[in-house]
């Protein structure tokens, strides 16, 4: 195993417990950790970056105790935090060389060289020149992700790297990420947003209230939900009614009337028909079904 | 901590972070502004003051060019210290805001490594900055004339300068942020800091809180460099150790988890180690100090107890010198005489000279070491009659602790700054290159003690007969008092003074001379090889000088009464750290030697040394005049000018401002005074009872009982005055003896002095009292005079005992006070003859004795010597003075001397003449007459502002902190101030005035012209009622001249039979002295006038009214 985390737990000062017990083998490759805000999923990636202390427990990244081996933990990491927004005053290619640099990239002709592939690779080379801080929002996300990248890190851990993106934007994130995964690199990708692991992750965890709540592939979560999405052929009138009593997935308008899309163990008063799960599906079931968590009020 | 330390990832990591922290602070606006301002203003600064010839030009940074780095590195480092507050409390900040700092914390890099670095980053676009001001500075000064390049001193001030001050400043900065967590409060703390340090602090406590370097003395002199390197390293090393300290103490408190669990501790242990190494300098530091002041306790402790001791009288000094670097060795072989039968007699050396034998004829004589005191046992009693010849070996060092044990520690640790070049003090050199003793140093044997503060004997000197033999290092020349005569063989200089002098003095160095014989004089300049910069501005005058020498000289003489008694003058360079303090009992100081004196390095702190300006500003000024003059005459000019310099009795002069509107000045003697060599060195008076007994003789002669009028106008009381307020309390010795009041020394000896030879004076005549007294002088050139004896003869000239006046110097002296009528002057011509005849009265109306004197000056001819006069009063006596005059007197001053009187010197200017013809003429003479000065004419009041009971004064306004914090109040006890016109007194502040009102004391409350919220009010009790006229005292207003636009009224309320009525008074068109205010018709028992400060003018000012019944 690539990581192994062992009861884990982080308690802050004011007593809230953002993670409680957690335990963990993450493998080799893409992996996902899907989890409602306030999940306790930025906690745990802070812990995996050395960032913050847990309260107890162990995790062992790639061989390194990380409580005792911080220098060499880091040495593999690769880290793109969830607000990568504000940037002192670098160039675009100086942020990526420094970064580099402080990689132990100590080769000047190799790290320039290295900082230019990686400009290439995602899609920053023409504003190279420009102050980091006058980047887009994506390329921002892009130049987070380059700077994780840059040294060829065994571990990149990303939190929450698409929200905020537009769709073109994010596919060309996660392809990115597929690219780099496929070179024997963990890469944890910490998101409340489904799409990003069900197109990317062969592997995911269910972070929810600081424990985790399920662990295996995307393809386990959807067994959970086959059989339990409805599509449902309803008036105007019935659309509050139904919300109230079920969780809506989608809502499309058809004619007179709208075509909902509900997760339920079964359907009752209405002309249902079921409809085939995605990973999202799976995810609104979990939390509905299995942990009685949904609410849509 | 990584295992390896310093391993090439460290320094690559930190170089990182640093290359990258620069570049945010290069992109900063804040910083590049910082830059343009510190590069703009300095090399202003520079081109002004050092490049164009016709700008500032100063003196002090183009003669020792090394303060041309230290004042730019110091005005530099003080902006950068407050730039580098706030910008490394900003990377903190930034660096908690920033998520994006976070990708850089999860890089392997350790947390020592990133704090190194960001440091790192800032001090080296600093010292990036202060190379670039520093490569402009040197570039400006390479392009200055008449200036070099001290390219040594720009290195070394950075160092000592910029770099502790600003790792100690940035490390403070990120200590209190990380500790604080707040940017606003770090940063209001830090400045808070800088302020109080600067303006605070100061140098209390022996400046161990200067890290910016104000008051460390950072002058580097050319010939000898720094003062005390030692102290200044170490000092420096304070800082640098706790900055250091606070860096590494920050690595600890760093918010990122270090690399290993425990990666903080070591750095936190280091950085307890660097501060306890900044404490150790800093006890070092305080410690060197206390302990100079220990040793200066424990010498003039064992000299009070040697002081009453057997001692010697020695005859002649043969001194033999070898000089090496940093110590000498000498032999002293003296002929001495005993004062006393005695066995063991007592010496004084330097306890840095150790001595390692002593012989008497080829004999060893036991002897005893105790610091600075030698006792010699000559194995058998000596009686007075013996003459001994002995010979003392010693080596060694001086140690300077030793000197001045009479100057006070405050005044000793003053600094001795002038503009912002802290130069130091130093009163002996010892280098590899240079050697410098003074007598002060004790450099050889002299027999006695040095300074004791329970006895004054001493000071004894005497004159003795020296030969001094000195073998220099190689390469340099030695200079000392007499004929010099050179050994080349042997490489030995032998001086014989030609005549017997008390002390001698030894300069080593490379020195070169000029000189020119001039009125049977040689006169030589003695400078250190390369600093010849005064001949080329003179070289039209070559031939000239000779005779411009001698006119100086003989206008010298003339002015002082005496002859110049050497054949020999020199000026004798010496490093700009050498400093002479001003004594009570004598006017010399130690930058006054017999036959030299020694001016510091191209006497850098005065103008009057810039001899090429002054010939630039000669011609220049000849120009503005409309009456061009040539190159010759402009530096004939020149060197008048330079030597009026010696004509000087006061130098600098300090303003300060006390209390808003108190205006103070003090003035310091000047160290180059040629006085000391006409008389100092020549006479010597002595007296068992008084030190000062030297200093009496010589103050008299300069008669400095006349206050400097602008002096005193701008203190509203003289330090004569002063002086004489004190003695009503105090004897003088208690007096000599209080430090807080030693810059009176002069002035209480000078009224005690011009007290005891009143009588004689008066007897014998001023004028010719003086002249007998330099004659009687004359007859003992370098000769020992007991001062008791030199009374007894005086006292025969003058046909009185002045001798038992000594008595009063023992006590207080009771003050007596004076009325003075206005003087008059009668053109009587009769029968006769005709004559113009001089008339005042005045009245002791005290119960003590006193002594007046009265010049009585007329315009055109020579001064009378007759107008030169003393008055005694007894108490309570009135005396009415007579005199004739075949020219009109055109005015008279009175000086009340020892008085309650204040101003005790009055001018009386007297422009009227009354002619009268065939009138008899009052008769030449002193009369003692019935007078009753106190009564007023019947009908008349008169109520001043010294009036305690009829004269009172609004409460004062409350004054905010704020300017009561900028307005520093000056403790003075005297309660008259001086008023400074340009900030006047926000309270009604009181001063005198010899053109005020007042009986004896010519007082006015001053206040600045406001809304006329304050208020001075007169309640004058009227005796009957009836029709008065008012009158005012008005003192001429200076404003009224220059101000010519302003409103000048004076707003008064009368209060009278219950009523108010305003007046006013219009000073432009009102007399100076009593100005009607109106004509009252009064019927209440009392009358209030008050006088509001709603005045347009500067100041208002309350003197006295005057009623005067119709």
């Amino acid at each position: 195993m690539s990581i192994t985390i062992k009861g884990l737990n982080k308690v802050y000062p004011g007593g809230r417990h953002a993670l409680k017990d957690v335990d963990l083998e993450i493998p080799t490759g893409m992996f996902g950790l899907l989890g409602p805000n306030g999940a306790g999923k930025s906690t745990l990636m802070r812990i995996l970056v050395a960032l913050m202390e847990p309260t107890s427990g162990s995790v062992d990244i790639c061989g390194y105790d990380l409580m005792k081996q911080r220098k060499e933990v880091r040495a593999i990491l690769g880290y793109l935090p969830q607000d990568f927004r504000f940037f002192a005053k670098y160039k675009t290619y100086e942020f990526l060389d420094y970064a580099a640099r402080l990689s132990g990239m100590n080769n000047t002709r190799l790290r320039k060289q290295a900082v230019d592939e990686m400009l290439e690779n995602v899609g920053l080379f023409d504003v190279r020149e420009r102050y980091a801080g006058k980047l887009s929002g994506g390329m921002k996300r892009r130049l987070g992700i380059a700077q994780a990248l840059i040294h060829h890190p065994k571990v990149i851990i990303v939190d929450e790297p698409t929200t905020g993106l537009d769709p073109e934007e994010r596919i060309r994130f996660r392809n990115l990420l597929s690219t780099v995964s496929e070179n024997d690199t963990t890469i944890i990708l910490s998101t409340h947003i489904v799409g990003d692991i069900s197109s990317t992750c062969n592997k995911m965890a269910l972070l929810n209230q600081g424990e985790v709540s399920f662990v295996g592939s995307p393809q386990d979560m959807l067994k959970h939900a086959e059989g339990k999405v409805w599509r449902i052929k309803i008036t105007g009138d019935q659309l509050h009614e139904v919300d109230k009593k079920y969780p809506i997935i989608a809502t499309i308008p058809s004619g007179t009337g709208w075509e909902v899309q509900v997760v339920a163990d079964e359907i009752v008063g209405y002309e249902a028909e079921p409809f085939p799960p995605n990973l999202e599906h799976a995810y609104v079931y979990y939390m509905e079904n299995k942990l009685n968590l949904w609410t849509n009020d | 901590m990584d295992k390896r330390l310093i391993s090439f990832d460290f320094i690559h990591n930190i170089s990182s972070v640093a290359t990258y922290e620069s570049k945010i602070l290069l992109r900063s606006w804040f910083f590049k502004i910082f830059t343009l301002l510190a590069i703009g203003v300095l090399s202003f600064f520079n081109v002004v003051s050092i490049v164009i010839e016709d700008g500032a030009n100063m003196w002090i940074l183009k003669a020792v060019a090394s303060n041309i780095p230290y004042i730019n590195i110091l005005l530099l480092n003080t902006g950068q210290a407050v730039v580098a507050i706030f910008l490394a409390s900003e990377f903190l900040k930034r660096d908690k805001q920033l998520d994006t700092s976070e990708v850089f914390y999860v890089r392997p890099l350790s947390n020592a490594e990133y704090v190194f670095g960001k440091i790192w980053g800032n001090l080296r676009v600093f010292f990036v900055l202060s190379l670039i001001v520093m490569a402009i500075t040197m570039a400006l000064n390479a392009a200055a004339k008449g200036t070099s390049v001290d390219w040594q001193a720009y290195i070394i001030y950075f160092f000592l300068i910029t770099v502790p001050t600003l790792i100690f400043i940035m490390g403070l900065a990120i200590f209190l942020m990380l500790t604080l967590k707040n940017q606003a409060v770090t940063f209001i703390l830090l400045l808070g800091y800088i302020g109080v340090t600067i303006f605070y602090i100061g140098d209390s406590f022996y400046y161990l809180f200067d890290y910016m370097a104000y008051s460390l003395p950072l002058f580097k002199s050319s010939i000898v460099g720094f003062g005390d390197l030692g102290l200044i390293v170490n000092h420096r090393a304070i800082y640098l150790f706790l900055g250091i300290g606070f860096i590494l103490y920050t690595i600890g408190l760093f918010r990122r988890l270090p690399n290993s669990a425990k990666g903080h501790y070591p750095w936190m242990v280091m950085a307890f180690l660097f501060f306890g190494l900044g404490a150790a300098c800093g006890y070092n530091h305080v410690n060197k100090t206390l302990q100079q002041d220990k040793h200066r306790a424990r010498y003039t402790e064992l000299n009070n107890t040697y002081v009453h001791t057997p001692k010697m009288v020695i005859d002649a000094y043969k001194l033999t010198v070898k000089q090496f670097p940093d110590s000498l060795q000498a032999t002293a072989t003296l002929v001495g005489k005993p004062l006393e039968a005695a066995q063991t007699f007592t010496f004084c050396l330097n306890p840095g000279l150790k001595v390692t034998e002593i012989t008497q004829n080829g004999t060893p004589l036991s002897f005893e070491r105790k610091d600075q005191i030698l006792l010699v046992d000559f194995g058998k009693e000596l009686t007075p009659t013996d003459s001994t010849t002995f010979s003392i070996v010693y080596a060694g060092y001086i140690d300077e602790s030793l000197c001045y044990l009479d100057i006070k520690d405050k005044e000793l640790r003053e600094k001795n700054t002038n503009f912002l070049i802290n130069i130091g003090k130093k009163y002996s050199f010892m280098t590899a290159d240079y050697l410098m003793v003074t007598p002060e140093t004790f450099w050889y044997p002299r027999p006695g003690t040095a300074y004791s503060n329970t006895s004054p004997d001493w000071q004894q000197t005497y004159f003795s007969q020296f030969t001094l033999e000195v073998e220099p290092i190689k390469g340099l020349k030695p200079i000392s008092q007499g004929v010099v005569t050179l050994d080349s063989i042997q490489g030995k200089y032998t001086f014989t003074p030609d005549y017997a002098a008390q002390t001698l003095s030894l300069v080593i160095g490379d020195y070169k001379q000029k000189e020119v014989m001039a009125d049977s004089v040689l006169y030589s300049i003695h400078y250190i090889d390369g600093h010849d910069y005064f001949s080329a501005p003179l070289d039209s005058i070559k031939d000239t000088l000779p005779k411009l020498i001698k006119n100086t000289k003989q206008n010298l003489e003339r002015q002082h009464k005496l002859s110049y008694p050497f054949k020999r003058f020199s000026l004798v360079e010496v490093p700009g750290q050498f400093k002479g303090y001003a004594r009570a009992w004598t006017g010399a100081q130690e930058t006054a030697q017999p036959e030299m004196m020694y001016i510091v390095e191209k006497g850098f702190n005065s103008y009057s040394f810039d001899i090429q300006r002054r010939v630039k500003n000669r011609k220049r000024w000849g120009n503005w005049d409309g009456k061009p003059i040539s190159e010759k005459e402009a530096q004939i000019k020149s060197f008048e000018d330079f030597c009026w310099l010696f004509y000087r009795d006061e130098g600098r002069f300090d303003f300060s401002e006390g209390e808003r509107g108190k205006e103070q000045i003090k003035s310091t003697r000047n160290p180059y005074f040629m006085f000391p060599l006409l008389y100092n060195f020549r006479y010597n008076i002595f007296s068992p009872d008084w030190p000062i007994a030297n200093r009496v003789v010589e103050v008299y002669l300069q008669n400095k009982t006349k206050d400097s009028g602008w002096e005193r106008q701008i203190n509203g009381i003289s330090n004569n005055e002063k002086a004489s307020l004190l003695m009503e309390h105090a004897s003088l010795n208690e007096l000599l003896g209080d430090a807080k009041h030693s810059e009176l020394t002069d002035n209480f000896v000078t009224l005690q002095g011009s007290n005891i030879f009143a009588e004689a004076e008066i007897n014998a005549g001023v004028t010719l009292f003086r002249d007998s007294l330099y004659r009687v002088l004359e007859r003992n050139t370098f000769k020992n005079v007991q001062f008791e004896h030199l009374l007894d003869t005086l006292g025969k000239i003058g046909d009185s005992d002045i001798n038992s006046f000594l008595a009063t110097w023992d006590k207080p002296t009771p003050l007596p006070r004076y009325s003075i009528t206005k003087p008059e002057v009668k053109h009587i011509k009769n029968r006769d003859g005709e004559a113009f005849v001089f008339s005042i009265e005045i009245s002791n109306e005290s119960d003590y004795p006193g002594v007046i004197h009265l010049t009585i000056g007329s315009r055109g001819g020579p001064p009378d010597p007759r107008g030169e006069s003393k008055v005694i009063l007894k108490p309570n006596e009135t005396k009415r003075l007579v005199s004739h005059w075949e020219r009109p007197p055109s005015w008279v001053s009175t000086n009340t001397l020892i008085s309650q009187n204040l101003p005790s010197f009055i001018y009386h200017p007297m422009t009227k003449v009354q002619k009268l013809r065939n009138v008899a003429m009052e008769p030449e003479g002193e009369y003692i007459i019935q007078k009753d000065f106190l009564k007023l004419p019947e009908g008349e009041i008169i109520v001043d502002n010294e009036d305690s009971l009829l004269f009172s004064m609004s409460a004062p306004e409350a004054i905010g902190i704020l300017p009561k914090l900028l307005d520093r109040v000056e403790d003075d006890s005297f309660e008259y101030s001086g008023i400074s016109w340009w900030g006047a007194p926000l309270h009604w502040t009181l001063t005198t005035d010899g053109t005020y009102y007042g009986k004896y004391i010519r007082s006015a409350y001053v206040i600045k012209g406001g809304d006329g919220s304050q208020t001075a009010t007169w309640t004058v009790p009227v005796p009957e009622p009836g029709r008065y006229e008012v009158f005012f005292h008005l003192k001429q207003d200076y404003e009224l001249r220059w101000n010519r636009n302003v409103e000048a009224e004076y707003e008064f309320k009368v209060e009278y039979n219950n009523e108010i009525e305003d007046a006013y008074i219009d000073l432009r068109k009102a007399a100076i002295g009593w100005e009607p205010i109106g004509m009252y018709d009064i019927e209440s028992d009392t009358v209030k006038i008050t006088l509001s400060n709603k005045c347009k003018m500067r100041t208002v000012t309350a003197d006295a009214v005057r009623f005067v019944k119709q």
